[in-house]
């Protein structure tokens, strides 16, 4: 599962220990994972950036819809190229003991497609269409599911979902912690 | 009424409207971005010791007060760098608990920075600079030596926790076919198999347990059976025979002590091995039932209503890694929404009396048809015992291959009716089923156990007899519901893919988490009277792991429907605890009641199996004061005072949760009553930018009820000049 890995130093582990949800065996288990997406750029350099198709190219994230959308939210540079400091704070953010307030958080900000902080209606059609793939719901059933969604979440009725509404509702659904998690 | 403009709705715009400016100063940060961004649950970590102002600064300092975690796409990185984390280490010093040079502040400071929603690289020099700052600021308080132990044990406890959760992580059991599966079928299926896993660790431990204290003590001293019968291959599935007379049984085992310096009671050993056995079961699975249930059930208290954002939000399962998988998984998304939307379509036209009777009718007609199958099945299993001392030859094995055929198709011959009672809710389809499962699971085990307790006289050993009947059960279960099964499937397989090619072969998670949840039960009944059936037991579920992980890897796809793993695995837990419960009432009954065989098993000497404690180990009989007292206790009228004040504050409780679930529905309403407030608010202020109503808008005599001293305006003309529009960023564009 992890051998040990010469890369990292025993402070930089120590450090991913205090500030992620891992311990030390697997952030060295992610290090492995993130230098197999290229493995001569990582051998190189522990932290190098590497392009989003490479990330992308993670099993779990290749056929995830919002693949995209969670590179560019976790990379620190806003283009989508994750260091491996970004690709472990993403899997952090995704294992199983990271709290339902940190996960809600994270997935508010990917939902946010043109990053206004709220989830407009646009936003909530470019899920929607996202989900749906190449079955494309008719425009009608579209507006309509979208005022469904507005009709139950948004609280304060200004026609778009602030985080506390979001938060709201995620916290209504027991599924959202089983559904929300990649497990390393 | 202006709406604000909302951002561009084309997709591909969306990364050029963030704009990122250059950030010269900390004020202009923090005006960019509201700071109701944050979760309030981290509300429930702050312990703010004087309220008001610094709760938010608290607030603030735990999530670094900004919103912000990138650091955009420029050229001075580094520079940006530090100056984002120097933002975020000065809101943090504000807090003073943060700030504290101790062991909790220290503690407080990394859970604050892991939970903060910033890069891993600005958090990782805001902890350098906050671990600078706290060593120049503050000054180190002497500990007293109580809090320096304390900090040492919670230190040493802490890491031994790592270590554990390390050596688990590179042992765990199974880790790379599970994820196999969750890559391809997603969590419903996964859940199955984490059941598995984890009843298979359970039975691990049990069998150890057994073996450690009750099996090796007597190897060490085999004394000679008077009649030991010859091995036939046979024994193995009837369990008689050879088998009657060895390490299987409780009528093997004797009264005696073993060595002679250090003496092992063997009744003692088998009484408290299989006591603390199913104490601690019936603790570790009721406290996991609980925590399943808060977890699902509680925290999401009237979560039925919003069953779209439920499907938008949670609906994708990030665990799928093949595109198989995924492309099924987004048509049976697609799938669901159409139905929904349907539904509610559908919703609008209301049904007659006459057909909502009719369906009554069948639901009505249909309980009661499944009622007297069970009855019926009971009756059926009754006879092939009564017909049992007749021909022992091939009658004692046609009660298991009923009772285990019946158990086997009956689950699935009752999700088949139950299309035909016409539920609107899928759910409670799933439930009903399952109930009716465990019901007839039960009956059946109760004849059983009826039966073999009424004819203690019958045969010399009755507690061999009873565990002989239970190994027979589990044996046969195994040859049917796993063996036969499987080649069912295989079966099943073959036919879909060369005759009727569009239907696949899906994995049935509920009828396969029933099927071990009965050999569960099967197992705990016949634990009492047979230590070696753990070792069957746990064998027996390895072979279940491999046949069953076989059959979904080859055989099976993805299910067209999404499985609600939280709340079914809950139910699941629930129906397992039940019966555990039961089986734990039934244990009681076997050892207050039950007289014992006089000629075997390590009880022997005693009448009841319970008097090792009363007359052995405790000598109560002996005192009279506390022997009056437990027999006070135990009479049935204390039990029934204890069971009403137990219901009575479970009442309270619920009246509890009531009362708040009102409150939460007044919340919503005054939150709905201040957005319309703002509504009429913004509409105000429109107009009186376009400078329509400045003059009128002012004017006493128009607009009375807008001066009455309770009103915002009479506050804002007299008193409140700050001109704070609040917290939401659109207000400020009509500014």
């Amino acid at each position: 599962m992890g051998q040990a890995n010469s890369q990292l130093t025993h402070e930089e582990l120590q450090d991913y220990q205090d500030l992620t949800y891992f311990t030390k065996k697997e952030v060295l288990f992610v290090h492995q994972k993130f230098k197999a997406l290229a493995p001569e750029k990582v051998g190189h350099n522990k932290n190098a950036k590497l392009p989003m198709a490479k990330i992308l190219l993670y099993p779990e994230l290749s056929v995830n819809p919002f693949g995209e959308r969670i590179c560019r939210v976790f990379s620190s540079s806003q283009d989508g190229d994750c260091t491996f400091e970004d690709f472990l704070d993403m899997m952090s953010v995704f294992s199983e003991a990271a709290p339902k307030s940190v996960k809600a958080e994270h997935a508010f900000r990917i939902f946010d497609f043109d990053g206004d902080d709220m989830l407009g209606v646009s936003d909530l059609k470019l899920l929607i269409s996202k989900l749906t793939g190449e079955n494309k719901l008719g425009e009608s059933d579209l507006n309509m599911l979208v005022q469904n969604i507005l009709e139950e979440a948004d609280l304060d009725d200004d026609g778009a979902l602030s985080f506390a509404e979001f938060e709201h509702i995620i916290d209504r659904s027991s599924d959202f912690l089983n559904s929300f998690r990649i497990r390393l | 009424m202006d709406q604000p403009s909302t951002s561009a709705t084309n997709a591909s715009e969306y990364q050029n409207d963030v704009e990122y400016q250059e950030i010269d100063d900390e004020e202009e940060f923090d005006a960019h971005h509201p700071s109701n961004y944050h979760s309030i649950h981290r509300l429930s970590d702050l312990n703010n010791r004087q309220g008001g102002n610094n709760l938010q600064k608290s607030f603030e300092a735990r999530t670094g007060g900004t919103v912000r975690r990138n650091l955009g796409r420029n050229s001075q990185t580094d520079v940006l760098l530090e100056k984002h984390a120097n933002v975020i280490v000065s809101k943090m010093e504000q807090d003073e608990a943060l700030m504290e040079d101790s062991p909790d502040a220290e503690e407080l400071r990394r859970t604050a920075l892991r939970d903060m929603p910033q890069c891993l690289t600005i958090k990782r020099c805001v902890k350098d600079k906050l671990s600078k700052s706290v060593s120049r600021k503050s000054k180190r308080k002497a500990l007293s030596c109580w809090k320096m132990m304390k900090y040492r044990a919670s230190m040493s406890f802490t890491k031994l926790n790592m270590n554990i959760k390390d050596l688990a992580y590179s042992f765990e059991l199974w880790y790379a076919p599970l994820k196999k599966i969750e890559g391809n079928f997603g969590t419903g299926v996964a859940s199955f198999f984490k059941f598995l896993r984890w009843l298979f660790l359970v039975n691990f431990a049990i069998a150890t347990i057994c073996t450690s204290f009750i099996i090796i003590p007597k190897l060490t001293r085999r004394n000679e059976t008077a009649d030991s019968e010859d091995w036939k291959f046979a024994d193995l599935i009837t369990g008689e025979g050879h088998l009657s007379n060895t390490l299987m049984y409780y009528g093997f085992y004797t009264n005696e002590t073993i060595g002679s310096n250090l003496s092992y009671s063997m009744p003692h050993a088998y009484f408290f091995t299989m006591l603390s056995i199913y104490f601690v079961s019936f603790a570790v699975i009721g406290i996991s039932a609980a925590k399943s249930y808060r977890r699902s059930f509680i925290e999401t208290e009237g979560g039925l209503k919003n069953v779209f954002a439920n499907k938008i939000f949670c609906g994708w399962d990030y665990n799928i890694a093949t595109k198989d998988a995924a492309d099924l998984k987004i048509k049976a998304i697609y799938n669901e929404l159409k139905e929904l939307i349907g539904e509610t379509k559908r919703h609008k036209k209301k049904s007659t009396f006459y057909d909502k009777f009719l369906v009554y009718a069948v639901q009505c007609c249909m309980n009661v048809v499944v009622l007297c199958l069970i009855m019926g099945t009971a009756a059926a299993v009754w006879y092939f015992l009564q017909n049992v001392t007749s021909d022992r030859g091939t009658r004692i094995i046609m009660a298991p291959i009923f009772v285990n055929g019946v158990m086997t198709l009956m689950p699935m011959f009752l999700s088949f009716i139950i299309r035909y009672e016409d539920y609107k809710n899928p759910k409670i389809t799933l439930y009903l089923t399952l109930g009716r499962t465990f019901v007839l699971g039960a009956v059946t085990i109760a004849v059983i156990v009826t039966y073999w307790l009424q004819n203690d006289s019958k045969s010399p050993c009755w507690e061999t007899s009873l565990a002989q009947e239970f190994y027979r059960m589990i044996v046969f279960d195994f040859f049917i519901s796993v063996i036969c099964s499987a080649v069912l499937d295989l079966l099943l397989f073959l036919f879909y893919k060369y005759v009727r090619k569009d239907v696949y072969l899906e994995f049935d998670i509920a009828w396969n988490t029933m099927q071990i949840i009965y050999n569960q039960t099967l197992f705990w009944v016949g634990l009492v009277f047979s230590p070696l059936l753990a070792v069957v037991v746990v064998v027996k579920l390895f072979l279940i792991w491999y046949i069953r992980y076989a059959i979904v890897m080859h055989l099976c796809k993805p299910s067209a429907k999404s499985w609600r793993a939280a709340q079914t695995s809950t139910w699941f837990l629930v129906m397992a605890f039940m019966s555990l419960m039961c089986i734990v009432g039934l244990v009681g009954y076997i050892v207050s009641y039950m007289p014992t065989s006089k000629e075997c098993g390590p009880f022997r000497d005693y009448d009841h199996i319970y008097e090792i404690v009363t007359l052995g180990v405790l000598q109560l009989k002996a005192n009279s004061t506390v022997w009056s007292v437990v027999l006070f206790i135990t009479k049935p009228g204390v039990i029934a005072v204890a069971l009403l004040f137990l219901c009575a504050r479970v009442y309270y409780a619920r009246a509890q949760a009531n009362a708040q679930k009102e409150i939460v529905s007044q919340y919503r309403s005054m939150l709905r009553w201040s957005a319309k407030d703002k509504e009429y608010y913004y509409s105000l202020i429109s107009q009186a930018t376009k400078g329509q109503w400045q003059y009128q808008f002012h004017d006493k005599t128009i607009n009375p009820e807008l001066y009455a001293p309770d009103s915002q305006f009479y506050a804002r003309d007299n008193g409140d000049q700050t001109g704070n529009y609040g917290q939401n960023s659109r207000l400020k564009k009509y500014a």
